[in-house]
C-alpha cells in the first residue's frame, strides 16, 4: 500500500483574513484609545497637582508667617476683607506683605522687591484675608483663595479649586 | 495483513516526524489558537492597564489628601480660635465647627460638617494629671491625687472622604490645647471686711452671713462658743469686671480640711452670678446663683471641685461676675478657704 504525502500549500481564507484584521483592529484600537486616555489623564492630573501644590505651599508659608507675627496690621480686626495681608513681624525681622497682582501672589519682605510666589501657569481668581477677631481677641485670619490652572492650548485641561482656611496668630 | 498496516503507519509517522524536524509543516495557527492567544494577551494587558490606572489613582489621591489636609488644619485653627477666646466652650466629646456671623462656633454634641466631598468632625479628649502635674491615662482617674485638668484638652480633627467602592479615607490632625494664656482674677485675703460691692481693694468682699471668720485672711467658720463653731457660713464677693469680648471660663480654689481627717462633713461650695455691662456697672444679674449647670433657674448645683470646673456657656458675653462661698463644718471643725481663682480669656 502506497501512501502519498501531499503537501497542502494554501494562504488564509478571506474569512480568516477578515477575522484577523478585525482582531488586530480591536487590539490596536484599544491600545491607541488607552494611550490617548492616559495622556489626557496625565495632563489633567498634572493640572490638578500643580494647583493643589501651589495652594498648599502658599498657605503653609502664609500660615507660618501669621503664627510668628507680632500683630496683623492689615486687615485689622473689624475691617473689610482685603487682598493684602500686612504682618508686623517680631523685632529683628522684616515686616511681610502678601499681595495679589494680575492673578499672581507676591510676597514682599521689608524693603526688598516683591517675589512671585505662584507660577505663571497659575492664576488666582480671588484672594481675600478677613480678620475675624473682635476687640481684645487674638488676631485670626480667614483666607479664601480661588486658584486656577491656565492652559492656553486646551481649555479642557484647565482646573480651578477654592480653598478656605483659618489661621490664628499664636499668643506669646 | 495486520503487520503490513502497522508498517505503513510507522512509515507515515516517521515521515511526519522528519518533516516537522526539518520545519516542513507550515500549516500556521488555527483560529482557536489565535483566540486563546488574544485572550491571554488581553488578560495581561488589562492587568497592566489596571496597574497603570491604579498608579494614576494614587497620583490623583495626592490632590485629595492635600485638600483634606487643608481642611483638617483649618479645623484645628478654628478650634484654636475658640479656645483662645472661649475656653469654656470646649465642652463636647465630638462637634463640628462652623463660621457663624464671622466667628467660629461649635455646632453641638455629635455634629459633623460636610464640606464638598469631605466630612469633618472634631473629637475632644479629657486630660488627667497626677499630683505632680504629669499626664496620666484616664484609667488612673480613680486613684488618689489624680485629677481632671480642666485647662488642657486633646483635640483631634478627622477629615474623611469616599474614594469609591464604599472605601473611606481619613486624615487626622491632632493637637494638645492648653488654657495657659488665661487671665486670672484671684482673691486670697478677705481680712479687709465686707461692704465693697465693686472690686477694688483685693482684701475686701461684699457681704457675709455673720458666721464666718476672716481675721486671719482666709475664710473660716466662726466660733459660736469656747469649743464650738458655726456649721454653715457664707460670703459674697465684690463684682469683678472683664474687658469687652472676653469670657469667664473656669472656677477653682484652694481649701484645706475638707472631707478629710476629723471632719469628713467639712466642705466648700461655690456659686457664681454674672451680668452684662451697663455703662460701667453691672446690668441685670442672673436670677439665681449658678453652678456648673449654668443659669438654669435653680441653685441645686454648685461648684464642688477645687481643681477646677468650667463655667457654663450660659454666662458667655457677661462682663461682670461675683461669687458666693459656702463653708460647711461639723460644729467642731472648719474648712479653711484660702484662695479663689476665676479664669477668663
Amino acid at each position: 500500500m502506497k501512501i502519498k504525502s501531499k503537501r497542502k500549500k494554501r494562504g488564509f481564507t478571506i474569512v480568516e483574513t477578515l477575522v484577523y484584521i478585525a482582531l488586530i483592529s480591536v487590539v490596536l484600537g484599544s491600545f491607541v484609545s488607552f494611550g490617548v486616555y492616559m495622556a489626557d489623564l496625565r495632563v489633567k492630573a498634572a493640572a490638578i497637582q500643580t494647583v493643589e501644590e501651589s495652594a498648599m505651599i502658599s498657605l503653609n508659608l502664609i500660615s507660618s508667617h501669621i503664627k510668628r507675627s507680632d500683630s496683623i496690621v492689615i486687615p485689622a480686626p473689624g475691617d473689610e476683607a482685603t487682598s493684602t495681608l500686612y504682618l508686623d513681624m517680631p523685632d529683628g525681622n522684616s515686616d511681610i506683605i502678601y499681595s495679589l497682582e494680575n492673578g499672581i501672589l507676591y510676597i514682599t519682605e521689608g524693603a526688598a522687591s516683591a517675589v512671585q510666589l505662584t507660577g505663571d501657569g497659575i492664576e488666582i481668581l480671588d484672594l481675600s484675608f478677613n480678620n475675624i477677631a473682635k476687640l481684645n481677641q487674638q488676631d485670626s485670619i480667614y483666607i479664601n483663595m480661588d486658584m486656577h490652572r491656565r492652559n492656553a492650548i486646551n481649555k479642557a485641561y484647565e482646573y480651578s479649586n477654592s480653598y478656605q482656611i483659618n489661621l490664628t496668630k499664636r499668643i506669646r | 495483513m495486520f503487520h503490513n498496516l502497522l508498517d505503513s503507519f510507522k512509515s507515515v509517522v516517521q515521515k511526519n516526524i522528519i518533516k516537522q524536524s526539518l520545519g516542513g509543516n507550515n500549516s500556521g495557527n488555527s483560529i482557536i489558537e489565535i483566540v486563546i492567544a488574544l485572550a491571554i494577551f488581553i488578560l495581561i494587558s488589562s492587568s497592566l492597564a489596571s496597574v497603570i490606572m491604579g498608579s494614576y489613582n494614587i497620583y490623583n489621591r495626592q490632590s485629595e489628601i492635600i485638600e483634606a489636609g487643608i481642611l483638617a488644619k483649618s479645623g484645628i485653627e478654628a478650634t484654636r480660635f475658640i479656645k483662645d477666646n472661649k475656653w469654656n466652650n470646649l465642652i463636647y466629646d465630638q462637634s463640628a465647627v462652623s463660621l457663624i456671623s464671622d466667628t467660629w462656633e461649635f455646632l453641638g454634641e455629635g455634629t459633623t460638617e460636610q464640606i464638598g466631598d469631605y466630612s469633618r468632625v472634631i473629637n475632644f479628649f479629657d486630660i488627667y494629671r497626677d499630683e505632680n502635674g504629669a499626664v496620666v491615662p484616664q484609667a488612673s482617674s480613680s486613684e488618689g491625687g489624680v485629677y481632671l485638668d480642666v485647662h488642657s484638652k486633646r483635640v483631634e480633627v478627622v477629615v474623611g472622604w469616599e474614594v469609591g467602592g464604599g472605601e473611606i479615607l481619613e486624615i487626622k490632625n491632632e493637637s494638645i490645647f492648653s488654657n495657659w494664656s488665661r487671665s486670672i482674677w484671684n482673691q486670697d485675703d478677705w481680712s479687709g471686711g465686707g461692704g465693697q460691692s465693686l472690686w477694688g481693694d483685693d482684701d475686701r468682699y461684699f457681704s457675709d452671713d455673720g458666721n464666718i471668720d476672716i481675721a486671719s485672711g482666709t475664710i473660716l467658720l466662726k466660733e459660736t462658743g469656747t469649743t464650738s463653731l458655726a456649721v454653715l457660713g457664707s460670703i459674697e464677693s465684690s463684682a469683678f469686671q472683664i474687658e469687652e469680648n472676653r469670657n469667664y471660663n473656669v472656677v477653682e480654689w484652694s481649701a484645706t480640711s475638707t472631707k478629710t481627717g476629723p471632719c469628713p462633713e467639712c466642705e466648700a461650695r461655690v456659686w457664681i452670678k454674672t451680668a452684662p455691662d451697663s455703662s460701667g456697672v453691672p446690668g441685670v444679674w442672673t436670677s439665681t446663683w449658678s453652678g456648673p449647670d449654668g443659669d438654669d433657674g435653680d441653685e441645686v448645683d454648685y461648684f464642688a471641685t477645687s481643681t477646677g470646673s468650667l463655667i457654663s456657656t450660659d454666662h458667655d458675653g457677661d462682663r461682670w461676675l461675683k461669687y458666693k462661698i459656702e463653708l460647711i463644718g461639723n460644729g467642731t471643725h472648719t474648712p479653711s478657704f484660702e484662695e479663689m481663682k476665676i479664669s477668663y480669656n
